[in-house]
């Protein structure tokens, strides 16, 4: 580990302009996590209204939040920039909130975290509708079925109402962590790799996992379903989707 | 729900930072806060842009890393980490060599600028350097995948002194070009020379290197361990062991440090150890390379030789006597062809042997074994054994040849003789497990033309690049026994799939793949885990398919085999798009697979294969237009290689004629299907198929309203149906028919075919609902047909079966139940009508009001309760079912309403 003279004199060069006094740093370092020594010092800067420091701020992390678009349009960000600048410089009471921010990670990653919140609910006060669709588990619902046999889709057609019941019921008969999975995977969108990488987990195992769960869950809400409703002709497609699957198997191509 | 947790705890969470009770604490908060599981997500997404500033945390298989995809990681060291890629721009793999922080803005600007200069240098000796990129403050080097092992790997076998001075002779041209473009190494080392398969040397790593002359690399030196560990501080230097004096002291210095550092490495190579200890290798040779070595490890560098040139000319003269034999024969290695060893003990011709080998997989006793088994089944054999004895004529040309071109013409290395024998071994393997499972007969024998088309290609083991470029196969007698053991079984296992005998192929492809795994042979295991996902297919379990499929995806990477990683990316991509239903995921996997497949010089089916996933995975999506597009590429393909097995063209065909059916573009759906059919009627082995294109033609005439058409092709595949004695598929068919003709007005025709839906569907085990809807179908065509008494009775053994069921609060039972009621009203049974029909109203009332399957039902039930006099009751019923109800539907309600409603 570097001594506190080298982190100084590292953070003053990696952010030149913004000249933080060396005891605030070294005040700022107690109890945070010195391995983001240099963003830390950036931090701390800010809060201290140190010239020079929002702008840098601004500069260097701002440019990063176009990753929010998928929460709205350009606009919409600005809005969020807006009212980041405000919390994060000065706080709504008064206690800014970068101070909050104890390099447990890269600052960008703490920023698109904060950027995230303040979307989320600038997005529930604009009573957006497309933030509904974020909220909740109605995504969950729209997933696909084909897989479990047509009887379920149809069923789902035809008793959307019942379908919606049995499936909630269905998902909360899951564990903890299946039901993150599923709502990550389908309604946060995250892909195989970036979940193995969230749980320190590979790939294939993530992927079995999800599967798993995935099956659990049709499993559980076509118990629930067929005491409520009994099938009957539907189950004669489900044979022929059989034939139809099992003839696909026919070669890839070229072995 | 608790409260929210701070973003910093969040993140910690996300960074794998929190004790265990924090982080079951975090996950059970976002199991019930969605804005915190979302910002969750958000961390999750940008990890993979930030790992990249973290060199310590390596990339993962598929992150991206600016346009490239990385692939594996295939070296470390102080400089950086190495990863194999896809540059999907270009098609091609490549090296990215993602450098450790360089520090400061200035000495990342002057790797970038050396980066460039290398990126100019193009000597068949220096390892290409495509660019140079920057991410965030991370510079990475794009390189030239190369495919070979380096020089201390390449060392560890014994090698004769010809062979190393052929090898450093030709790094040395790549050094001295370098040192002409101005730039110097450095780092030179036996780890930074390649031996590529066909004995071309490149060196790599000139990112330590900067323009000559431009002062000394830093004094900050730290004295490494050991004389291979790299050292890493913040300024950039090279490996200890093999600098020169001056270099090591932190002054000046120039090109004649790099033959320092060459000099080191070749005595190392030649001798088993560096200069500075005892030999442990005595090499034969002559004083010239003695005179070389002694004068390039001087001290002082102006001892040494004035330029790498001086010292090659020097070089070139001690590998002259020893040239004649070139590199590739003097490697007679210790990996003799045990098929080889047998000839050569045979007698004078050396490669007579293959005819008596093949003959032991296919041969008289095979022959008579496939015959008997044909005529037991009432087939004659002859196309069969045609095919085999001429894939076993092409096998022994092909093994004769390749065993001449080093035996006897003594053009080709032992090594790839080596593989081509191996190579050969396997097809003949497959030739002999497809000749055991036809013997053995049965049902299978049908689809023995598609398992012999689908032998591997025997042409493939003449091509020389693919072979020497896969993974090593290993060299002692014991594995190599062991590997053709286990490859036997695998033949075995794939000749099973291709006869559909999936039940006997399961288990034995799980094993195959637990010992193939064990053998460690990358790949054998990636060919395993490939037919394990083909058998898996026909199961219903889809989980077991995904990952067998990620395993083969690992396995191929391995194994080094372009085609094996191109069908192995492509076996993911369509396992994901269309079996575990990820479209989206499914493309970018697709899109891995094209470049590896575009990269291939003979993709074979592999195109068409591709097409026809990406086909798939479009019609998932709701593309029509685009899925038609993508299969007629595919078919463009299929149809111009004889290997295309023809139940796929049914196939395609058949997902045409279905999308344009969807597109509502009906005449394009009916030549589509009938092209379908008419390959199915064409095609011996895939029988089974052709009721199947029967019905997609039927409704794409029924769709047209063409029900003369519909009716007679639905008639031809009923008849196929019940030839091929599977009652649930008669059944469909009946139940269409009967349906049809319903639709169509004809009652008559109508009932006959629920008379026979019927008599089929009791047939069917129990517990069977079917018998009780054929029945209750059957019923209501008698009571729209006027025959009020069987349909009393007909409707009243169905409606009793589906009580028997437990299904007396069935919704889909309710149609039935009130033609009962209806039939029973016009037959005077109102005793009996009522009762009923109070509970088909108690069922309909507890049922969702605005659901629109039920506004028939509910329209029937209005009617009938008017009949009875309670006719409030129907007005309301009628008026809840034009809510939910449309079109005709609509129009016809709402009359009765005007009619009903206003005289109540
Ligand atoms: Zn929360």
């Amino acid at each position: 580990m570097a001594s506190l003279d080298e982190q100084f004199a590292k953070a003053q060069s990696a952010w030149p302009g913004v000249e933080l006094a060396r005891e605030d740093f070294e005040a700022w370092l107690e109890g945070r996590d010195a391995k983001h020594a240099d963003e830390l010092y950036l931090a701390c800067a800010c809060v201290k209204g140190v010239p020079r420091a929002h702008e840098t701020f601004e500069a260097r992390y701002f440019g990063d939040l176009r990753s929010l678009g998928r929460f709205g349009s350009d606009a919409f960000i600005d809005d969020v920039k807006q009212e980041l600048r405000q919390r994060l410089f000065f706080g709504v009471n008064g206690k800014p909130k970068l101070e909050e921010y104890g390099g447990k990670g890269a600052l960008k990653q703490w920023l698109a975290a904060v950027a995230t919140r303040v979307a989320l609910n600038l997005k529930r006060t604009h009573n957006d509708e497309r933030f509904a669709s974020l909220d909740g588990d109605d995504g969950l619902f729209e997933l696909p079925l084909d897989e479990a046999g047509p009887e379920l889709g149809h069923m789902k057609e035809h008793y959307r109402a019942e379908f919606k019941k049995a499936f909630a019921e269905a998902l909360a008969t899951l564990d903890v962590e299946a039901r993150t999975y599923l709502r990550q995977y389908y309604l946060d969108g995250l892909g195989l790799v970036q979940l193995a990488k969230l749980y320190g987990s590979s790939a294939p195992t993530v992927s079995r996992r999800l599967s798993a769960a995935r099956a659990k869950l049709l499993e559980a809400t076509r118990a629930v379903l067929s005491q409520r409703l009994k099938v009957t002709k539907v189950e004669l497609e489900s044979i022929l989707r059989l034939i139809e699957s099992r003839l696909s198997a026919d070669a890839l191509g070229g072995r | 729900m608790s409260a929210c947790f701070t973003e910093d705890m969040l993140l910690s969470f996300s960074e794998q930072k929190l004790s265990d009770a924090d982080a079951s604490a975090v996950s059970a908060h976002l199991d019930g806060c969605s804005d915190c599981r979302i910002i969750v997500s958000e961390l999750a997404r940008g990890q993979t842009e930030a790992h990249v500033n973290e060199p310590e945390r390596p990339l993962v298989r598929g992150s991206a890393l600016g346009r490239y995809l990385v692939l594996e990681q295939i070296g470390a060291g102080g400089m950086g980490v190495v990863y194999a890629a896809y540059d999907p721009d270009l098609d091609r793999r490549v090296a990215l060599k993602l450098l450790r922080h360089a520090g400061g803005e200035k000495q990342r600007a002057r790797l970038v600028r050396e980066a460039r200069a290398m990126a100019r240098l193009s000597h068949p000796n220096v390892a290409p350097v495509f660019g140079v990129e920057t991410l965030g403050d991370r510079v990475f080097v794009v390189m030239e995948f190369i495919v070979g092992e380096n020089a201390r790997r390449w060392a560890r076998e014994e090698r004769t002194a010809a062979e190393v001075l052929d090898v450093f002779v030709q790094a040395g041209r790549g050094l001295e070009a370098a040192h002409h473009a101005g730039i110097v190494h450095r780092d030179f080392k036996p780890d930074n020379m390649m031996v590529r398969p066909n004995g071309r040397v490149s060196v790599l790593d000139f990112g330590l290197a900067r323009p000559a002359g431009e002062g000394a690399p830093g004094v900050e030196v730290e004295r490494p361990a050991s004389p291979s560990s790299l050292t890493e501080t913040g300024t950039v230097m090279g490996t200890f062991a093999y600098m020169p004096p001056e270099q090591r002291l932190g002054l000046p210095t120039d090109a004649r440090a790099d033959q320092y550092a060459f000099c080191v490495s070749l005595h190392e190579v030649l001798y088993g150890a560096p200069p500075t200890e005892a030999p442990k290798r005595t090499p034969k040779v002559g004083a010239v390379v003695t005179r070389v070595l002694a004068r390039g490890l001087q001290p002082d560098a102006a001892a040494r030789f004035p330029d790498m040139q001086a010292l090659l000319v020097e070089l070139e003269r001690a590998r002259a006597p020893a040239r004649r034999w070139g590199w590739a024969v003097a490697a007679a290695a210790a990996l003799g062809s045990v098929a080889v060893a047998g000839a050569l003990l045979g007698g004078a011709e050396p490669c007579a042997g293959g005819e008596a080998e093949v003959a032991r997989a296919w041969g008289t006793e095979q022959r008579e074994a496939v015959a008997r088994a044909f005529a037991a089944g009432g087939t004659s054999p002859d196309a069969i054994r045609a095919a085999l004895d001429g894939y076993r004529a092409k096998w022994v040309g092909a093994q004769r040849e390749a065993c001449e071109a080093t035996r006897v013409k003594g053009v080709q290395s032992e090594e790839l003789l080596d593989r081509r024998m191996l190579c050969l071994g396997a097809r003949k393997a497959a030739l002999g497990a497809t000749a055991r499972a036809l013997a053995s007969g049965g049902p299978s024998l049908q689809r023995a033309p598609l398992a012999v088309a689908q032998l591997p290609l025997i042409d493939d083991c003449a091509d020389a690049r693919w072979l020497l470029e896969a993974v090593p196969p290993p060299s002692d007698a014991a594995t190599r026994a062991k590997l053709a053991e286990v490859r036997e079984r695998l033949a075995t296992v794939n000749a099973l799939t291709e006869l559909g005998r999936v039940d006997e192929g399961t288990p034995l492809a799980a094993a195959v793949v637990a010992e193939a795994r064990q053998l460690g042979y990358a790949p054998l295991l990636a060919e395993a885990l490939e037919s394990q996902v083909d058998l898996l297919r026909w199961g219903l379990e889809t989980t077991p398919i995904e990952v067998a499929a990620w395993h083969g995806v690992q396995a191929a990477l391995q194994s080094r085999d372009d085609r094996l990683q191109a069908r192995a990316w492509l076996n993911l991509g369509d396992v994901v798009g269309t079996i575990m239903r990820r479209p989206a995921e499914g493309h970018h996997l697709l899109d891995v697979a094209k470049t590896a497949i575009d990269a291939l010089e003979a993709p074979g089916l592999l195109e068409a294969g591709w097409y026809r996933s990406t086909g798939k995975l479009l019609e998932i999506e709701g593309d029509a237009e685009a899925a038609i597009a993508s299969f007629h590429q595919a078919l463009e393909r299929y149809s111009s290689d004889p290997r295309t097995p023809r139940g796929v063209e049914t196939w395609v065909w058949r997902r045409i004629a279905i999308n344009h059916q969807w597109a509502r573009q009906h005449d394009l759906a009916e030549t589509a299907a009938r092209k379908a059919v008419e390959l199915a009627e064409k095609d011996v082995t895939g029988a089974s198929q052709l009721d199947i294109a029967l019905s997609t033609l039927a409704d794409a005439l029924r769709s047209k309203h063409d029900y003369e058409g519909a009716r007679s092709t639905l008639a031809r595949s009923l008849a196929l149906s019940r030839k091929s004695g599977s009652t649930r598929r008669v059944a469909i068919n009946l139940m269409t028919l009967g349906e049809l003709e319903r639709d169509a007005g004809d009652l008559a025709r109508a009932e006959d075919w629920f008379l026979q839906l019927a008599a089929c569907a009791e047939q069917l085990p129990d517990p069977n609902p079917y018998f009780a809807q054929a029945l209750g179908l059957l019923g209501s065509v008698q009571l729209l047909r006027k025959d009020t008494a069987t349909a009393v009775r007909t409707l009243t053994k169905s409606v009793s079966l589906f009580d028997r069921f437990g299904l007396q609060n069935d919704l889909e039972t309710v149609p039935f139940r009130l033609s009962l009621v209806e039939a029973e009203l016009a037959a005077a049974e109102r005793a009996l009508a009522e009762p009923r029909l109070e509970h088909v109203l108690g069922v309909l009332g507890a049922a969702k009001a605005d659901a629109k399957v039920l506004a028939q039902p509910r329209f029937h039930a209005a009617r009938l309760a008017w009949q009875t006099g309670k006719r409030p009751l129907a007005v309301q019923l009628a008026t809840t079912a034009l809510a939910a109800s449309a079109g005709e539907e609509h129009g016809e309600i709402s009359d009765w309403l005007s009619k009903h409603a206003a005289g109540r």
